[in-house]
């Protein structure tokens, strides 16, 4: 989830290119991990197309590149023609396409009941116990928000924002902005198809129920509300919403009472966050560390543009 | 001899860095907004563009960055030829614009918007951050050095890390300059770097200016403010309809009659050679203590957009049976002035009142309502509707009663109006369509009018016609008027009162006949 939140930071925090179609790369990347590492097992219904059987290693690897493909792919229309709410529509469209597939392709997917998924195994060592699979995740994970952060902070992620609040502006400044932003929807479909191919792995199980358009609007919720454009304000923020689940059965609702209760709270949650961060939880640009002393810039700067309007140019 | 070989290089290169832009033409669905213009910018020259609105300056630099495709003609920077390169790759071939509404990055830090402008940063691919990312590290810190540097330029170094958002307008303005310098092009384009910002930063941004020009790179501004061309301009080129009328020292066009007839109106120079000393002291005006009697009463009335301040402490009064105007060059805060005392904007500080009424916390409908009519200069019909129902829908948004009665006053007023009562306001002329904006601010009976260039876009016949309506309304109903126009001639011969207003301040005022007796009103702007 956490490493969801990130990769669609990178698209819609940075670029502001709404995506709806998340939880579909993540889909993806989960889908081709199974199909090419499937061993033929008995659990398949006769007439199943069989994977052809890889190692971990190299499934995980076409995993992520079948995803950046489709993110490409997606981001052709949105670069050049589609803009603004058009791209949730976009985006939305392939996710169902995804979903609505996955549900069609028994003979790859397994349709509604499902296929077991070969774990990832060093040795002896199966990530698909809790233990071992949690270190995988919080690697995996810890990679996949490191490598935004680095990207978001540097030239790239300047771009991206560029494109975010003027992409004309930016054009004129001598910036191409269609590769930085098909680039931004590759990669972020990349990171959200390794999460996919991680997830099933450590699950050891796949069915067509689990990629639902809830996922992606999770995963947008996450960035919205902690901070578009600011990396640990989304870790937090998708950290306590899946939190939210859990949190609820250990006080005390039984685990089919809390799942309407989750909602609930999450809908709350989503309420007061816009009512009073609608920047999020964490704003753009400050860190939770320094807030006094960048507040304190802030402020030095308001005082001067109200009092002295001349008196910083010279 | 190698000293002489090593200087002609240079004027090599300078000459090779020309800009020629031949035959550029350009409409828009069948208006002529640009038609066969040529110019030339040379290194360490400052070019200023001048013109009345509409001349198509703003348009000349559209065409030049290729933001939209001339219909004909050819751009070349030295020996390259531009005219059909993309934005992107004239910024590369070392030609840059800013714009009028500054467009910075908003929600991002200044160092960021600056340093997004340098060219050639491997940090913005992703494979050197990936597969070199030391390499693509020392460069980044390269390219925060040198924003900071074209920061420090123009003294701004102090808020790098402050968003742009919570920066005046005039830093904004200076950090849209560090942008365009940090390009490293030698062409700048900067569409009016002066225009919304207070006194002082003004000259700030002159000084800034010619500090750039003088480091060898070619600068062309459009500017209405002709304190500030007067100040910059090596050359001077003027516009009208799109095409070039003149071309010459800012001296040498200031004191061709005809131009200044254009720029300011019909008959100009007409006036009579009467010289009135500056220091000659104003008509009385109302005191504080007769503020209920007037209709409109102003008393440091500071007002702005967002973060931008745009106009300054102004003291005003417009009393009942009253015409007064405010003239001003464009950006002096003439249409912000009207929209704060409708209270369409942020009203910073001081006092408004409306016969004695306050109007500083009430909304622009309430003040609607009281009955101060607001006549806006662009789209001041509801295109869709008939003319008929644009009128009746003014009449219901003011909650006036006898709307029939109103009706046929307006239609009274302009005839014109009363033979296409059922057809489409969008098909109107653009002179029908203001008789109707007029119109539409009367339905209300208001008791105060404020008129935002009411001849605009009328022809001579039509504006004299519209002047002399207005002149009724005021003298025969007794309602208070409030009047922007661009022909300054007329609306001084129309108005009783005019009040001078230059970067957003009061700089003068006195009777509009005292004012029209000056041969050289326009440089109290």
């Amino acid at each position: 989830m956490v490493a969801l939140a990130c990769s669609l930071n990178l698209l819609m925090g940075y670029s502001g290119q709404f995506s709806m179609a998340t939880a579909a790369f993540y889909a993806v990347g989960a889908f081709t991990y199974s199909f090419f590492s499937d061993p033929g097992g008995s659990n398949r219904e006769p007439g199943s197309i069989l994977g052809p059987h890889w190692p971990w290693v190299a499934c995980i690897f076409v995993a992520i590149a079948v995803a950046a493909f489709v993110g490409f792919i997606t981001s052709l229309p949105a670069v050049r023609r589609v803009r603004g709410d058009y791209v949730i529509l976009l985006t939305l469209a392939l996710q169902y396409v995804i979903q609505q597939s996955s549900f069609t392709f028994q003979s790859v997917t397994g349709g509604m009941q499902g296929i077991t998924v070969v774990p990832i195994a060093i040795g002896k060592v199966s990530f698909s116990e809790p233990r071992y699979g949690f270190i995988l995740a919080l690697v995996v994970t810890g990679f996949i928000v490191a490598f935004g952060w680095i990207v978001g902070k540097w030239g790239y992620g300047r771009i991206l924002r560029g494109i975010r609040e003027d992409e004309e502006a930016l054009r004129a400044l001598g910036k191409g902005t269609a590769l930085p932003k098909s680039l931004a929807f590759t990669v972020s479909a990349e990171m959200a198809g390794l999460a996919g191919a991680i997830a099933v792995a450590y699950l050891r199980f796949i069915s067509a129920g689990t990629f639902s358009v809830d996922l992606a609007i999770l995963a947008a919720a996450a960035v919205a509300l902690g901070g578009p454009g600011n990396m640990l304000g989304v870790v937090i923020a998708a950290v306590a919403l899946n939190a939210i689940g859990p949190i609820l059965t250990q006080v005390g609702l039984s685990s089919t009472a809390s799942i309407p209760w989750q909602y609930v709270v999450i809908g709350l949650v989503i309420v007061l966050g816009v009512r009073f961060r609608s920047q999020g939880l964490i704003p753009e640009g400050r860190r939770l560390f320094r807030r006094t002393k960048s507040s304190a810039a802030t402020a030095l700067a308001e005082e001067s543009a109200t009092d002295n309007l001349g008196e910083g140019l010279h | 001899m190698s000293g002489e070989r090593s200087s002609s290089e240079a004027t090599d290169v300078r000459t090779g860095r020309e800009v020629q832009a031949r035959g550029l033409s350009k409409s828009f669905g069948g208006v002529v907004a640009v038609w066969d213009v040529s110019l030339d910018f040379r290194p360490g020259e400052i070019v200023a563009l001048v013109g009345p609105n509409g001349a198509g300056k703003t348009t000349i630099f559209n065409l030049l960055t290729n933001t939209i495709r001339a219909d004909a003609g050819t751009v070349t920077i030295g020996q390259t030829d531009i005219t059909k390169k993309s934005p992107q790759e004239i910024v590369r071939a070392g030609m840059v614009r800013s714009w009028q509404q500054v467009r910075l990055f908003a929600q991002m830090s200044a160092i960021d918007n600056v340093a997004l402008a340098i060219p050639n940063q491997p940090s913005e691919k992703l494979w050197p951050v990936f597969f070199r990312p030391r390499a693509a590290m020392k460069r980044e810190r390269e390219a925060k050095r040198l924003a900071h540097e074209h920061l420090a330029f123009v003294g701004m170094q102090e808020f790098a890390d402050v968003r742009v958002a919570d920066l005046s307008f005039g830093q904004q303005k200076a950090v849209a300059i560090a942008r365009v310098l940090a390009t490293g092009c030698d062409i700048l384009l900067l569409d009016e770097p002066t225009s919304g910002v207070d006194p002082r930063a003004a000259e700030e941004a002159i000084n800034l200016v010619k500090k750039v020009a003088a480091s060898g790179k070619s600068v062309c501004i459009v500017e209405h403010s002709l304190h500030v061309v007067e100040a910059l301009a090596d050359r001077v080129i003027f516009l009208d309809q799109g095409q070039v009328l003149a071309e010459g020292t800012c001296q040498s066009i200031t004191s061709r009659p005809d131009l200044a007839a254009l720029y300011f109106g019909r008959k100009a120079t007409g006036a009579a050679q009467v010289s009135v000393s500056e220091q000659e002291l104003p008509v009385s005006r109302s005191s504080a203590a007769e503020s209920s009697k007037c209709a409109l009463w102003l008393d440091s009335l500071s007002a702005g957009y967002g973060k931008r301040d745009v106009i300054f402490d102004v003291n005003l009064q417009v009393e009942p049976g009253e015409i007064v105007t405010v003239v001003g060059h464009n950006g002096a805060g003439k249409t912000t002035l009207l929209k704060a005392v409708l209270g369409l904007l942020d009203r910073r500080s001081g006092i408004a009142r409306f016969f004695g009424q306050d109007l500083m916390r009430s909304t622009e409908y309430t003040n609607v309502r009281r009955g101060i009519a607001f006549s806006q200069a662009e789209t001041p019909v509801f295109r869709p509707l008939s003319v008929r129902e644009n009128l009746r829908l003014a009449a219901f948004a003011t909650g006036a009663s006898h709307e029939n009665e109103r009706l046929d006053f307006v239609y009274e007023l302009f005839p014109r109006l009363r033979d296409r009562t059922t057809q489409k306001a969008g098909t109107l002329s653009g002179g029908e369509q203001r008789m109707l904006a007029v119109g539409m601010a009367l339905m209300g009976q208001p008791r105060l009018l404020l008129l935002d260039e009411p001849s605009l876009g009328l022809a001579p016949v039509l504006a004299e016609q519209m002047f002399e309506v207005i002149r009724n309304l005021c003298k025969l109903e007794g309602i208070a008027v409030l009047l922007i126009e661009q022909q300054v001639r007329a609306a001084l011969e129309v108005a009783d009162y005019v009040y001078f207003l230059r970067l957003g301040q009061i700089a003068h005022h006195e009777s509009a006949a005292a004012a029209a007796m000056r041969p050289d009103y326009w440089q109290l702007f």
